[in-house]
């Protein structure tokens, strides 16, 4: 069974098609989320700090699913400090986060499952992830990835428009 | 504004109630996207290098590059010096109120809303539509 296949099968049960809180706005890439994930990016946030960066959370990944212009690393090693979407550590294993910048300091990690069709299985706030911590939330992504996709291969491309669509700009 | 955590949905400010923060903060999120959006579509359409804008600009091309990358520390002027650094553009602005526009239905993948549908022992294909435009809050003037 392919990965698209999986994403149909577990739709509404394991996995969630995020969805804009303003339902007015178009959506030309797709973020897939599980419950937890929906959960915390859903809205009412509480009022505190910590419930504004969640919010924050939420603008960055609809400026993605809108279709909006995303700046796109090609490695973890070298990446400009303000990319949006980049590759993690190691090299190869396709995990991707999305960089909740500025006030936002949070981090989504997830892997493509197909073009403009990102799966987001954790996140953290950026001041969890100093040490190792960083590693061990990429880990982490990896294992719940296994859970759903075990064995299928990892959707990868040689370029950023084999993941994308749209408006990006490669760093 | 409802507080519910079942179905919330977004409404506008009703009386003297205080708007959420996080609200704010994420309409100030949406508005950064935006302007960043319009800047970089203004960007392409132009055909110049980075290079170029930051010769216009009296920066240095690594410091346009990091001011490209991201609207976080973008103020009125930032965008102003941009759009008219880019092609002798001005941001023109209107308000919009997309908690009042219709709902889209388009927001699934295609390849999931081809849903077997059965007529008469036969199987149709149903495809949802675009229903409704899309709407920027700050537009490039003409």
């Amino acid at each position: 069974m392919s990965i698209q296949d999986k994403l149909a099968k577990y739709k509404n049960s394991k996995l969630f098609l995020f969805e804009h809180q303003i339902k007015s706005e178009p959506t030309e890439r797709y973020i897939w989320v599980p419950a937890n994930l929906k959960k915390d990016v859903q809205m009412p946030f509480p009022w505190d700090a910590r419930g504004q960066r969640r919010a924050k959370m939420r603008a960055s990944m609809e400026h993605f699913t809108s279709g909006g212009h995303i700046i796109w690393a090609t490695h973890p090693k070298d990446k400009p400090p303000k990319a949006f979407l980049a590759p993690v550590k190691p090299l190869g294993s396709e995990v991707r986060d999305i960089r909740v910048l500025e006030h936002g300091r949070i981090r989504v990690f997830g892997r493509f499952g197909l073009k403009n069709n990102f799966i987001a299985l954790n996140w953290d706030y950026r001041e969890n992830l100093e040490g190792g911590e960083f590693d061990k939330a990429v880990f982490h992504c990896m294992d719940l990835w296994r859970d759903l996709f075990s064995d299928e291969p990892l959707f990868s491309g040689a370029s950023a428009d084999a993941y994308i669509s749209g408006r990006f700009s490669v760093v | 504004m409802p507080t519910s955590a079942a179905a919330f949905q977004l409404s506008s400010p009703t009386g003297e109630d205080r708007v959420s923060p996080s609200i704010l903060s994420y309409f100030e999120g949406r508005n950064r996207y935006k302007v960043f959006d319009l800047v970089w579509d203004e960007f392409r359409a132009s055909g110049l290098t980075q290079a170029a804008l930051a010769r216009r600009l009296g920066m240095s091309p690594p410091q346009l590059n990091r001011l490209l990358k991201s609207p976080g520390n973008w103020t009125l002027d930032t965008v102003s010096n941009l759009l008219f650094a880019i092609r002798g553009g001005e941001p023109a602005y209107h308000i919009s109120y997309p908690l009042e526009q219709s709902a889209r239905n388009d927001t699934q993948p295609q390849w999931l809303e081809k849903e077997p549908e059965k007529k008469n022992g036969n199987t149709a294909t149903v495809f949802n539509l675009n229903i409704s435009p899309r709407t920027v809050l700050v537009s490039r003037s003409t």
